[in-house]
């Protein structure tokens, strides 16, 4: 007797094991409009289909068209409308001060947007559950391919999963227009995701080439795993960044696996001897991390440094701090390091590769394009965070390209150098190489290169004397 | 931020055992804090204690650094210098054990969609680490102190002003915190409502609990706390109880009078107008308040006898009450005098 009341006891209580925020959340969500509205609209379409599908004299054909309309509609809620659920998720509980009382009791930042992120995605799986009864009815009409559809169905909650958390992410944004920019890049993103899935071009027909014991299928399987996670962990850390106290460290996770898996993108190229599936998840894995750390590291706010220093209490930096503290100071010199591993892996992997003048000018501009806008704050003695840092980079993108557009118009002419000189990155007015003379291409180049290291010898600088400073107040106390 | 962490090791070791004895000491000190916003200073050197059980009431106009001085206590905010501390806790260093022990009431907070009070107040009681049995009876505490029982099933965001700060004590209790922090509580609530909750207030720090709370109503404020801060441009200019205040502000004052005529009340303005040592107040509804800068009995005689041979038809000539309001804004004159002269 005594057992089955504590059995009960432990049921009652089983939310108490559960995140409370993941509880809340879930309470909300269950009730919301647009939850209820989409169950119910996916209920009555679905039925619709079926019913169609088994009125028709081919009844073959007609369960193939209702599998793919089945699939489409599950592909539309999860990679377009329930990744913008997440638009306001931190917006409003931030506007709210939501976030203030929240953070007085146990809960982390980390943990609270976890939950909202679970949360959704719950949600998502929810909605997968209740179309489960279709999909099996289809599966009776015969003609299904069960394992490659379930994998499909897998893979478009994985990509849910790394869209719903850039929407989290994006929701914690302090400014609405760049909100509403990365919300229409994401809905484009997540749009094509549905029409690729839909047509049946992503995954299912280059999976299917391979068949199920392939190598290649597995290694194409656990790349998309691996980027989407990936990018699931940037994104929500970029979410609890936003209102994380400054004194938790944030930085050295986001750089460790960035480094990781750029070492490992670099193995897979040079191993990859002519396999193009490993070679294409190698610069996917390359260029991925080295983007994330350039625009994550060289955002993170200049008091993060005293912060850790005065956390872990310590006046003197290990050699490992200068790659994994926070702070912008720390994170440029590991986005140095992340440059120099992605430029041995390119040099060893591609033969011919800077071995002319353009080569040099591309390098260039992917070396000294993330450090611009840095630049560009240091010098205008702004603050140092992300939302600034997008707004000039904006700003100087387009500059950038109205500029160059000019050049484009004057090529040859004498003064077109003029529209050059003010550019902000000035290899993207380089390319004439038809119309130039080689010197003159070549001069261009080292210019190009020439520029591109004094922004990085400025920053390396500002960085080096920020850091000293800060050092020398710790050694103080 | 760099200012704060000036504390060495052996400081903090120090912190973490007197918090261990919370009785000893204050339960809220404040050393020279100093806060800013760019290059404005919102908190300028404040200094002030609590001691355990007491009730403090936090006066100032708005953008005077109440609210600023507040958040920091309540680890929401850092210190730009200073030292603060709750119940001998840091609350740069040890901002997790002073969330422990403090509650706080913003002045304003937003409700969640589609919960119901009881399910917001499980929110909370969770996350503040309330499992079980014991969270259920906790709730069932909380809601029946706050009145909020008959309410219990409403969805939080279709409260009123009133219950809605009651649902915002009811949280701010759950983990029933030592030190009670108040923002504004009593802003925006019909008049009933404040009654309720300065009773609340009031059975809480007869159960042992320090508040510190804010508001524009001094009269309010001086029913129910033991003593009073003053912050003005962010300083403190007075700290005391509200007796003492008046006393002390009240021999060196000028007094306000009301006058009544029985007709052409006008005539008491442009009366005023031609006598030094008396300034117009303001006119009421048979006649005007005037203040006589002199504060010797003597002079308020001549004052009326000087009505009367002027032949103003006086009815009614009394003294006003000096209230709380009048001692503010005296000390705040004080201020302002001492400063132009330096």
């Amino acid at each position: 007797m005594s057992t089955s009341v504590n059995k009960h006891r432990k049921m009652e209580n089983f939310a108490d094991w559960v995140n409370p925020m993941l509880v809340k959340e879930l309470r909300q969500g269950l009730r919301s409009n647009a939850f209820l509205g989409m169950f119910l609209l996916s209920q009555v379409v679905l039925c619709f289909i079926l019913l169609i599908a088994v009125g028709n004299d081919n009844v073959m054909r007609a369960a193939d068209t209702a599998g793919k309309v089945i699939f489409g509609l599950f592909a539309f809620l999860a990679l377009v409308l329930q990744p913008l659920r997440g638009i306001s998720t931190l917006s409003n509980e931030l506007k709210d001060g939501h976030m203030e009382l929240v953070s007085l009791t146990r809960l982390t930042a980390w943990r609270t947007v976890w939950s909202k992120w679970c949360a959704i995605m719950l949600q998502s799986l929810l909605l997968l559950t209740a179309i489960l009864p279709f999909i099996t009815l289809r599966y009776f009409f015969g003609g299904a391919d069960l394992f490659m559809e379930v994998m499909m169905y897998v893979l478009v909650v994985i990509c849910s999963g790394a869209l719903t958390a850039g929407m989290v992410a994006n929701s914690a944004l302090k400014l609405p227009v760049l909100r509403v920019i990365i919300t229409l890049g994401i809905l484009i993103v997540g749009f094509q995701f549905f029409v690729m899935a839909s047509g049946g071009r992503i995954f299912s027909s280059r999976l299917a080439t391979f068949g199920i014991t392939s190598v290649e299928f597995w290694s194409m399987v656990v790349g998309i795993l691996v980027v989407t996670a990936f990018l699931t962990f940037v994104f929500l850390t970029v979410a609890v960044r936003s209102f994380a106290p400054l004194a938790e460290n944030h930085s050295s996770g986001i750089r460790l696996v960035s480094l990781i898996l750029l070492l490992a993108g670099g193995t897979a190229l040079w191993t990859s001897f002519g396999d193009y599936i490993k070679e294409e998840l190698g610069f996917v894995l390359y260029l991925l991390p080295l983007i994330i750390i350039a625009f994550y590291s060289l955002t993170e706010k200049s008091a993060e440094v005293a912060a850790y220093l005065a956390v872990k209490q310590r006046k003197k930096l290990r050699l490992i701090d200068w790659v994994l503290a926070p702070g912008w100071q720390f994170g440029f010199w590991a986005y140095s390091l992340a440059l120099l591993i992605f430029f041995i892996g390119i040099l060893g992997h591609a033969d011919n590769f800077l071995r002319d003048d353009e080569d040099l000018v591309i390098f260039s501009f992917l070396f000294a394009a993330p450090l611009v806008p840095l630049v560009a704050l240091l010098l205008l003695k702004k603050r140092i965070q992300f939302t600034g840092y997008a707004i000039v980079g904006i700003i100087l993108f387009i500059i950038t390209l109205v500029l160059a557009i000019l050049v484009d118009e004057f090529k040859g002419r004498n003064y077109s150098f003029l529209a050059w000189v003010f550019l902000p990155i000035p290899p993207t007015a380089l390319g004439p190489g038809d119309k130039l003379p080689h010197s003159q291409e070549e001069l261009f180049a080292f210019c190009a290169v020439g520029v591109s290291l004094l922004y990085w010898v400025g920053i390396a600088v500002a960085s080096i004397r920020s850091i000293k400073k800060q050092v020398l107040q710790q050694a103080d106390v | 931020m760099e200012e704060v962490m000036e504390d060495s090791a052996a400081e903090l070791t120090q912190e973490k055992s007197a918090a261990t004895q919370p009785e000893k000491g204050y339960a809220i000190s404040v050393k020279g804090l100093h806060r800013s916003f760019m290059n404005v200073k919102a908190v300028n050197g404040v200094s002030f204690d609590v001691p355990h059980g007491a009730v403090c009431g936090f006066v100032g106009a708005n953008g005077a650094g109440k609210t600023t001085t507040m958040r920091i206590l309540s680890t929401l905010d850092y210190p730009s210098g200073g030292k603060v501390e709750v119940c001998g806790l840091n609350v740069v260093y040890f901002p997790h054990e002073v969330r422990k022990i403090i509650g706080w009431m913003p002045d304003h907070f937003g409700k969640y969609q589609h919960l119901t009070c009881e399910e917001y107040l499980d929110f909370f009681a969770r996350a503040v680490g309330l499992k079980g049995e014991e969270r259920k009876e906790r709730m069932e505490d909380v809601i029946d102190f706050v009145g909020l029982a008959p309410l219990r099933d409403r969805l939080s965001n279709k409260l009123s002003k009133g219950q809605t700060q009651r649902l915002g004590l009811a949280r701010a209790l759950l983990h029933d915190p030592q030190v009670l922090i108040m923002d504004e509580p009593a802003a925006g609530l019909d008049p009933k409502a404040r009654v309720e909750l300065k009773h609340l207030i009031r059975v809480l720090a007869e159960e042992g609990k320090t508040i510190l709370v804010s508001s524009h109503i001094l009269s309010e404020l001086a029913e129910m706390c033991d003593s009073l801060l003053f912050i003005n441009e962010g300083r403190i200019v007075y700290h005391g109880d509200a007796e003492s205040l008046i006393e002390q502000n009240e021999a060196s004052a000028s007094v306000v009078y009301n006058v009544e005529l029985a007709e052409n009340y006008e005539r008491l303005a442009e009366w005023v107008s031609l006598n030094p040592g008396i300034e117009y107040v303001e006119t009421t509804k048979k006649g005007g308040r005037i203040r006589i800068l002199n504060n010797d009995p003597k002079e308020r005689v001549a004052v009326l006898a000087a009505m009367v041979r002027d032949g103003l038809p006086v009815v009614e000539y009394h003294k006003e009450e000096r209230k709380l309001e009048d001692a503010f804004i005296d000390v705040l004159g004080n201020i302002n005098t001492s400063t132009e002269e330096v």
